[in-house]
């Protein structure tokens, strides 16, 4: 018997998917400049090998669309990709970021209790 | 235009050979399977052997890939395509090499084998890139139903190789083998950015090498890891 697919897996954001979301914002970028967004100030750098599973997993989500760029000079007629995120993307992403922020302040709550 | 639909027209009166190729390949595989089992389970008078032994090894070298291209490349050879001697002795020698290997497993005879597996070996090794690339160019609509992510790619890429400087050739060549367009250029793009940063080569070679690594990880096993538990999505390329 098939396994159901649960809407919770389709739904959860892994803290890398979080940072490319927070990341791209509105802008269409991509690979190598995402890649910078989330390289600045990181403590251990990501690399396209992590990159690439995570646009999936997103792409699969349907939080992130892409387009093909244009022919690219010196690339052998090879084309970029331009990653956006979606409206699902967003709203999923501003749910998980009100959450932690919730979070955040019942534990500063607790704290100062 | 006009020199495409030239090569096209060229190129057309051959599209005959890789389906009888095919049904050569296949034809000597089911009479080798007929004659094997016939070998094995009858006593059957007249099936010998060492030729039904014959059978199961020219099936085999058949399916070789040089074999393959010897075959496609056949009419050529005949007409006008024997361009230069290195071709040609490639093409010959694969078909030496194949014959041998056939006779070396059907006969037990090892001076056979190690002839055949010499001459297979010269005759790959002889064959560079660039030369694969222009058989596989001079028969490239044959073999862009199975190459069409990988030799037909480089042939394409490879006409436009005046504008690029030799080395950049060979990597982006290396690649397009691997991985999909875009990964090509976002290589091409953090090679460049790191040389922009004026990074020593020694750097750039060890960067770029571990992200090819990781990459070959992530693209052949992860994402499809991933995929099994993924929703399918149903879209077209430039949605």
């Amino acid at each position: 018997m098939p396994k159901e697919k649960n809407d919770t897996d389709i739904i959860r954001l892994s803290a890398i998917e979080e940072d490319i979301l927070t990341g791209m914002g509105s802008q269409e970028l991509y690979g190598l400049e995402i890649l910078d967004h989330l390289n600045i100030g990181r403590s251990f750098e990501l690399s396209f090998g992590s990159l690439y599973p995570a646009l999936n997993r997103l792409d699969k989500k349907g939080f992130i669309k892409w387009r093909w760029g244009d022919i690219q000079d010196g690339s052998g007629g090879a084309r970029r990709k331009y990653y956006k995120v979606t409206r699902l993307g967003s709203t999923v992403l501003s749910d998980v970021q009100s959450y932690r922020m919730a979070l955040q302040a019942r534990a500063l709550g607790a704290i100062y209790q | 235009m006009s020199n495409i639909l030239r090569e096209e027209e060229d190129l057309r009166p051959i599209h005959f050979v890789v389906p009888i190729a095919a049904i050569f390949i296949l034809l000597v595989g089911i009479f080798s399977i007929i004659y094997t089992i016939l070998d094995c389970y009858t006593d059957a008078p007249g099936f010998e052997k060492d030729f039904a032994n014959l059978f199961v090894s020219l099936f085999i070298s058949l399916l070789s890939f040089p074999t393959f291209l010897l075959l496609v490349n056949l009419p050529f050879i005949l007409t006008k395509i024997v361009e230069s001697i290195g071709s040609l002795l490639f093409l010959i020698s694969s078909l030496v090499s194949s014959v041998l290997f056939a006779f070396s497993s059907a006969l037990n005879k090892s001076f056979f084998a190690v002839l055949s597996l010499v001459l297979s070996l010269f005759s790959t090794s002889y064959l560079s890139l660039n030369k694969l690339i222009k058989t596989a160019q001079i028969a490239g609509l044959n073999l862009s139903f199975f190459l069409s992510r990988t030799i037909i790619p480089m042939m394409n890429f490879l006409k436009k190789k005046a504008v690029f400087g030799r080395k950049s050739i060979h990597l982006i060549v290396l690649l397009k083998l691997f991985f999909p367009d875009e990964i090509v250029a976002e290589m091409k793009a953090l090679h460049e950015k790191l040389s922009l940063e004026k990074k020593s080569s020694w750097y750039i070679r060890t960067k770029l090498f571990y992200e090819f690594i990781t990459l070959i990880w992530a693209l052949n096993v992860q994402i499809k890891i991933d995929n099994l538990h993924l929703p399918s999505k149903q879209r077209n390329v430039d949605d």
